[in-house]
């Protein structure tokens, strides 16, 4: 079936954010999170003056055909054919009936969206958690760069990982390549296995409240600027930093929640009990839940996402019969990290 | 210069953050406390709702009217909820009864949505308006308590949880009281923007007459 030049052109001209909408995508201030990579920033961007979309991760990106064709894995024909029908646009399907406006739904066998298998091994994660020894460079990022204790960082079990062809060889003689390859913690791309994080990096592994290994979140120390910062495998999509610390919390004891792992570790090391949602637009619903019997504080961002996140935690929370006291940063500080960081450096210069 | 909007997000922000005694309460766990959480969450919806349909296109009754009639209708949640109040012996197991109280519902949201969308038109305009000062307070139907302050967002508003109740029986028309700590200055029932001007310029008039009454008392009793 051939589709007229100028379907095509009416297609490409569908508002693209309304297009990203109908596929199932969440758009916020004209961004959303990437279907291509394991995303927790919103790293699509869209234009609506140019009507395309950008990864500016993995760099994929177009007009409205087009993220149709990269979300779903689809021809450019099956592409057209949903967007026609999602957006009730119809074309004569060959000459002889050029000029009847066909009602009828498009032959055309969708293919199934393809769903990330992945399995998490709970025993190889832990065999990567365990052999992931902090090494110096990454001493020297988490205690001199960002003021952190050694007994927080050691009792969250954080590790590093520098070589990761090491990593591969040791996992697959351990596991076997097959059960590697399911994790998803080892792939296979054109030049063979590949690791799945990103190396130079930090691991920090995420325990529910059984102590159970449930996901690992990697932070690169690396240089290269297309590498993504954060990058995350977990048993669900989305969970709670540091769910142990409520073994050791009574009903109304004060809670911090912060908005990624780096303010929590800082909020940790000053003493203050602290758990971390994955980013500002991750909110683990299930495990939030938990949360609603302390007494919830949060040191939002200074930028949008960090006051968005403070108010749907907020909303979440007052919806529970509980609510999440904010408190605010000093000026000039972006989030509570840097504020800890600034913190420690003066009392250094005191001392 | 105030060119800011003030929001619905600002607005629910205020009413979070500022103490109330019932508030305080909450803490201890008693009735009260347990009612302010209650309120919390039916005011947060409303402003949710409000927020959603602040557009042009749902100033046409007829349009909020079956945009509320779908979400309503639609959230099955809230109809296996209703069979299940209704097996309650108090309610005589009557579908019908929750039927009605449904059709209720649905008004009560729509007049609610139109008072807060009305408010915040309201606000937005009196924040602009030069004489509105720290002096004057405005109060909309006895439930939200607005105050000029000097610094962004130049607004701040307190619901007055005490007549939370009234926010059931709203409509798109209101009374509207403005006041100083003092006194009263004006009070009346708007039925559309115009008639917020008219107080406020009306009320603004009283201030001035006030003020310069006590001005020559003052020196008066100097002399």
């Amino acid at each position: 079936m051939t589709i007229p030049q100028n379907v095509i052109s009416r297609l490409n001209e569908l508002p693209i954010e309304e297009v990203a909408c109908k596929l199932g995508l969440e758009v916020k201030r004209h961004k959303t999170l990437c279907f291509k990579h394991n995303d927790h920033n919103p790293s699509i961007t869209f234009s609506p003056n140019k009507n395309i979309y950008k990864c500016w991760v993995c760099g994929v990106g177009g007009g409205p055909i087009k993220l149709v064709q990269d979300k779903e894995g689809w021809n450019f024909q099956q592409a057209c054919i949903w967007l026609g029908k999602a957006f009730n646009i119809w074309w004569p399907e060959n000459n002889r009936d050029r000029n009847v406006l066909k009602i009828t739904s498009p032959k055309v066998h969708f293919p199934q969206k393809t769903k990330d298998t992945f399995m998490f091994d709970e025993d190889i994660y832990t065999w990567l958690i365990n052999n992931a020894i902090l090494l110096e460079p990454a001493k020297k990022f988490l205690f001199l760069k960002r003021h952190l204790k050694e007994d927080v960082v050691q009792k969250l079990r954080i590790g590093s990982i520098f070589n990761s062809t090491t990593v591969i060889d040791n996992l697959v003689k351990m596991f076997g390549e097959e059960i590697c390859l399911k994790t998803g913690l080892i792939r296979r791309g054109d030049y063979g296995l590949y690791f799945y994080f990103y190396t130079p990096c930090l691991l920090f592994p995420y325990y529910d409240q059984d102590g159970r290994l449930i996901g690992v979140q990697s932070r690169y120390l690396g240089t290269n600027e297309k590498a993504p910062r954060f990058q995350f495998m977990s048993s669900q999509k989305t969970r709670l930093y540091n769910l142990p610390i409520l073994n050791n919390l009574k009903r109304g004891d004060k809670l911090y929640i912060s908005e990624g792992i780096t303010d929590c570790l800082a909020l940790l090391s000053d003493n203050m009990n602290a758990v971390a949602i994955p980013s500002a637009t991750i909110l683990p619903m299930e495990d939030l839940l938990l949360l609603k019997n302390y007494d919830l504080h949060m040191y939002p961002d200074q930028d949008e996402a960090g006051q968005n996140a403070f108010m749907a935690l907020r909303r979440f929370f007052v919806n529970q019969y509980s609510t999440v006291k904010i408190e605010k940063l000093p000026k000039g500080v972006k989030d509570y990290c840097d504020f800890y960081i600034k913190k420690q450096e003066i009392s250094g210069r005191e001392l | 210069m105030k060119t800011e909007e003030y929001t619905f997000d600002i607005l629910l922000n205020d009413i979070q953050l500022e103490p109330t005694e019932e508030n305080e309460m909450n803490k201890t766990g008693d009735i009260a406390g347990r009612e302010y959480s209650s309120k919390l969450i039916v005011i947060q919806m409303l402003i949710g709702l409000a927020e959603l349909y602040k557009t042009e296109d749902y100033k046409d009754s007829e349009k909020l009217n079956n945009a509320i009639e779908i979400k309503v209708n639609n959230d099955e949640l809230l109809s296996g909820y209703m069979f299940f109040i209704s097996q309650i012996p108090q309610f005589n197991y009557l579908w019908s009864y929750m039927r009605k109280c449904k059709k209720d519902y649905k008004e009560f949201l729509v007049n609610s949505i139109h008072f807060l969308n009305n408010v915040l038109v309201d606000i937005n305009m009196l924040y602009k308006k030069p004489l509105v000062t720290r002096d004057i307070h405005v109060i909309f139907h006895e439930i939200l308590d607005v105050k000029f302050i000097d610094e962004k967002p130049f607004v701040k508003t307190c619901l007055l949880w005490e007549n939370f109740y009234r926010i059931a029986t709203v409509k798109s028309e209101y009374n509207i009281s403005i006041k100083t700590k003092e006194s009263l200055l004006k009070t009346g029932c708007r039925k559309d923007p115009s008639d917020m001007k008219i107080l406020i310029d009306s009320a603004l008039k009283t201030l001035k007459n006030i003020t310069s009454k006590k001005k020559i008392e003052q020196k008066n009793e100097t002399i």
